[in-house]
């Protein structure tokens, strides 16, 4: 039995406990076997202390004092998370605009047209998938005002749009083409740089760019997270490629319907120092002590 | 107190998690492509700036359409060779745009089998084919692998499609195609999840807690 220590200082053990039992399983991960066994017996002993402090405390009406110290009081053991806010200058989005105009897309300046005030694009897919539109490159805009590490990369896929077309005009046996009723069109990305370095994608080709789109549950990722410091730009590929519907030559009769996609893209970026705002701490994700890395030609 | 308790007591234990970028060289996607030329009666790829295709080394879209009762015939995809890194593969992920008004049209579904590296042994769970969209890249989950085994050039994962549908109501995607044809079509790309372990540009990297040694313990196992 030890009794020889009040309600305060049992709060207190079992704190000691709780912290040093979160610091093991930290480094549980990362040490090699012989270690990992003795941390896991050393786990099992604080186990062991927790269990009989936790026994001590309904014996001596300490088990409020108990809980807060094991960081679970008044939720009856159940642990609740809430979506929140990165923090101050985290996974801030820093748009691509189409600096220069491909024919087929749509911007705020025009079809055809490039746009430096608005990043969204409206590509219209051809009505034959036997010619699809070619890429079309796009521009972050100089940020003079910060210096950025790069932590990922976004694609906003807002709409997929199938016209249905008019109606055929001649009799029943010609099929009328029905409102969405052909597959939505694929954005595909390639070649994200900066300042004309090297890629930061895994990909050196085209892929598809659903796997960077922000509706998807996690983000993904990149070769690197370099810095991004004016005059430097960041640039990207994109090209929208689908079926915009049947070639009205072989059906004869009717207007084909017209397909359309719309999208922007984002850079997600840490502010890591701002001229107005000050310097920030980055997300955990962007600390040196996640960024280890050893050798490489680029570093 | 101590820096566990310190400021979150008497918050109920509310904790605030904010969703973050996996880290450098984590949960990164290598995709699949049809490089090969030779013809399909199912599958065709969608080139940006070009006419659709046989196979491309450029594009991951391949669009497809039912061509027989049943199962159709197969395809082969491939990763292309990273020269520039020792990855380790952590996931398989698909991404499928069906018609959203499939009206009366048979598309049928795109199924998957067979996913291996350079020859090796498959890392699906399910010896023959199976819905792609238990790979889907929406999903809340990844889906499961056999293993996490290491990708290193000349290796290339490999992954074998095909369609099954109740009836061979499509045609090879093609130029002018009736509307009937069309509306049997949907268009995917296949991913493999990697993380970079050793990237010749960019350095090493340490993988996700998920790709560690201490979360891929085992015993045993003729292919250990």
């Amino acid at each position: 039995m030890s009794w020889n220590y009040g309600a305060d200082q049992q709060a207190q053990k079992v704190a000691a406990l709780v912290e040093k039992k979160a610091q093991l399983e930290a480094a549980l991960p990362v040490v090699d076997d012989a270690r990992a066994a003795a941390i896991e017996s050393r786990l099992d002993r604080i186990e062991a202390q927790i269990k009989k402090e936790i026994a001590h405390a309904q014996a001596i009406g300490n088990v409020e004092a108990v809980k807060a110290a094991m960081g679970i009081d008044g939720i009856g053991g159940l642990e609740f998370q809430a979506q929140a806010p990165a923090g101050v200058g985290r996974m801030v989005r820093l748009p691509f605009y189409p600096t220069s105009g491909v024919a087929g897309y749509r911007t705020a300046g025009g079809a055809g047209l490039a746009s430096t005030t608005v990043p969204v694009i409206t590509a219209t897919i051809p009505n034959n998938q036997g010619n699809s539109l070619a890429g079309i490159t796009l521009n972050t805009p100089q940020i003079s005002w910060a210096t950025l590490r790069i932590v990922g990369f976004e694609t906003d896929i807002h709409t997929s749009f199938n016209d249905a077309g008019a109606a055929a005009a001649l009799g029943a046996a010609v099929v009328t083409e029905g409102l969405n009723s052909i597959y939505a069109p694929k954005l595909l990305v390639q070649d994200l740089q900066i300042g004309g370095g090297a890629n930061l994608f895994t990909h050196e080709d085209y892929a598809d760019g659903e796997i960077y789109d922000s509706a998807q549950p996690e983000f993904c990722g990149l070769r690197d997270y370099p810095i991004l410091k004016s005059p430097n730009t960041a640039q990207v590929t994109v090209a929208a490629v689908g079926n915009g519907g049947c070639n009205s030559a072989t059906v004869g009769v009717g207007t084909d319907g017209a397909q359309t996609i719309t999208f922007s893209c984002a850079l997600l970026c840490e502010v890591l120092q701002d001229d107005n705002y000050g310097s920030h701490i980055p997300g955990p994700y962007a600390r040196k002590g996640a960024m280890v890395r050893r050798g490489g030609s680029f570093v | 107190m101590s820096l566990a308790t310190d400021l979150s007591d008497g918050i109920g234990g509310l904790k605030f998690v904010a969703t973050a970028p996996p880290g450098v060289g984590r949960l990164c996607r290598i995709p699949f492509y049809k490089s090969d030329s030779s013809a399909s009666t199912t599958f065709q790829v969608l080139v940006p700036g070009s006419a659709i295709s046989n196979g491309s080394s450029v594009s991951p879209v391949l669009v497809a359409s039912p061509s027989a009762a049943g199962i159709s015939d197969s395809i082969l995809m491939q990763t292309p060779q990273i020269s520039w890194a020792t990855l380790r593969i952590v996931g398989f992920e698909v991404s499928i745009n069906t018609p959203a008004n499939m009206a009366s049209s048979n598309i049928g579904e795109v199924v998957v089998q067979d996913l291996k590296i350079g020859g090796g042994a498959n890392l699906f769970v399910h010896e023959d084919y199976a819905p792609a969209n238990i790979y889907a890249s929406g999903n809340d989950s990844f889906s499961g692998l056999r293993d996490y085994p290491l990708l290193k050039s000349p290796n290339v994962a490999q992954v074998t499609v095909a369609v099954a549908g109740a009836a061979a109501a499509g045609a090879t995607p093609a130029a002018g195609l009736t509307v009937s044809d069309v509306q049997t079509q949907q268009a995917f790309c296949c991913n493999l999840v990697v993380e970079i372990l050793q990237d010749d540009n960019y350095g090493s990297h340490i993988p996700g807690p998920y790709a560690r040694k201490g979360a891929m313990v085992r015993r045993g196992g003729s292919f250990v």
